[in-house]
């Protein structure tokens, strides 16, 4: 390398005073960041995220949110949890526990800038009870208890079983446009500071 | 009769959800139409004498072996439903590599030397063939219904790879796009005002809303 060129190369940066290439070390916890941030931004996983973490804060009290068929829908969150942040000494925290989604912990957590990125959900819609593991990125459905099927044809068994399999998704969908519902307007700010309060009180 | 476990039937529910968009009208007679793109793509067995050691394709709900798809079997009151058959074969390597070392030391016993690196090669090839002959494959099935007056469609499928893989097959199929039901896509169709779909600085933090903002 003629000496124009190395000074040249000095100056962008590509060789250290010595004259040997300088090898961009990227920080590690930059690059998770980034990954991260590309998982949260692609089919908006933060909304799902935002959901599932406003879903806690408002099921707390057992209230039901929504309504179908003129049934109330009545939601609790049971067994394992799993929360999910963007930066930070933990980015992920796997909680188990009966009671584990409304734990201190899981509270802490939240104020520490996790939220919720999956969590199973127990709905009680009329004498009907359903059980589903719902992630915030497709709020996909798994490992769901649907209520027993009554039919004795075989024909109307499928049938009957899509049919509650359907009306979960119903539910899931429904609970999530309750959400958006308050979201989209100016009254979220007051319900991010009163679910900001609840958790700062665990 | 190959036997069928079907979710769709019993055991606990897993599926991914999406809403089919038609690109094209959709045919009147839905009966013959379901039944001609299900034949179209019907499952084929494995040609042992090919190279591909996978082949997958559409069978029925109720029966894996079966693939005429007449309407009393694919449509059940607005579903559609159907089954995403796999087969694998599966020659494991070591058993290829025990008879290849069996070989070569019968080989050297005979010929005074081990066998060139060429020839072991054209022999490995040929045990392989072989024992691809008597492989029993694997075969996975995974259920796909859709509801037609509601065009939502499900995949009762949980790994990423395979949702990913039955959407292509089930869009080329019945062409159609197949849109995933992910938060952002039901919030979009609320017709929200765009700033209302920003990360909430509040809960995610300042630094993901900031970085929303400048895409």
């Amino acid at each position: 390398m003629g000496k124009a060129s190395e000074e040249s190369a000095f100056l962008r940066g590509d060789i250290g005073v010595d004259g040997q290439a300088v090898e961009e070390v990227k920080d590690e916890g930059e690059l998770e960041q980034t990954k991260v941030m590309e998982e949260l931004v692609r089919g908006r996983t933060y909304l799902g995220r935002e959901f599932l973490t406003w879903l806690l804060w408002r099921t707390n009290d057992a209230a039901s949110l929504v309504t179908i068929d003129n049934e109330p829908i009545t939601v609790v969150l049971v067994g394992r949890v799993v929360l999910r942040g963007l930066a930070g000494e933990a980015t992920e925290l796997n909680v188990k526990g009966v009671a584990a989604p409304y734990s201190a912990i899981v509270r802490r957590a939240i104020g520490d800038g996790l939220l919720l990125h999956v969590a199973r959900l127990r709905i009680q819609h009329g004498e009907k009870l359903y059980e589903a593991t719902v992630d915030a990125e497709h709020l996909a459905v798994r490992s769901a208890k649907i209520p027993k099927v009554l039919s004795e044809e075989d024909d109307d068994k499928i049938t009957e079983r899509l049919f509650l399999a359907e009306r979960l998704s119903q539910m899931v969908d429904a609970l999530f446009q309750r959400f958006m519902k308050v979201r989209i307007t100016p009254e979220w700010a007051a319900e991010v500071k009163a679910l900001r309060g609840w958790i700062e009180s665990a | 009769m190959v036997p069928r476990r079907m979710p769709v039937l019993r055991g606990s529910v897993t599926y991914s959800r999406f809403r089919a968009e038609p690109l094209g009208e959709r045919a009147k007679d839905v009966r013959r139409w379901a039944q001609r793109s299900l034949q179209r793509r019907a499952f084929e067995p494995i040609d042992r004498k090919a190279e591909d050691d996978r082949a997958a394709g559409w069978v029925e709900i109720e029966r894996a072996d079966l693939t005429e798809f007449t309407p009393s079997r694919v449509l059940f009151g607005e579903y559609l439903l159907a089954s995403y058959r796999v087969d694998r074969l599966r020659v494991p390597g070591q058993v290829v590599k025990a008879e290849l070392d069996k070989w070569a030391a019968e080989y050297e016993e005979q010929n005074g030397q081990p066998p060139k690196r060429s020839e072991k090669r054209n022999q490995k090839a040929e045990l392989t063939f072989k024992l691809r002959q008597r492989a029993f494959p694997s075969t996975r099935t995974y259920d796909v219904s859709w509801n037609l007056t509601s065009n939502e469609v499900e995949l009762w499928v949980a790994s990423a790879k395979l949702v990913e893989e039955l959407q292509v097959f089930v869009e080329e199929t019945f062409e159609l796009h197949l849109h995933p039901l992910t938060p952002g896509a039901i919030a979009e169709a609320l017709d929200a005002p765009a700033g209302a779909l920003l990360p909430t600085a509040g809960l995610v933090g300042p630094s993901l809303a900031e970085h929303v903002r400048g895409i």
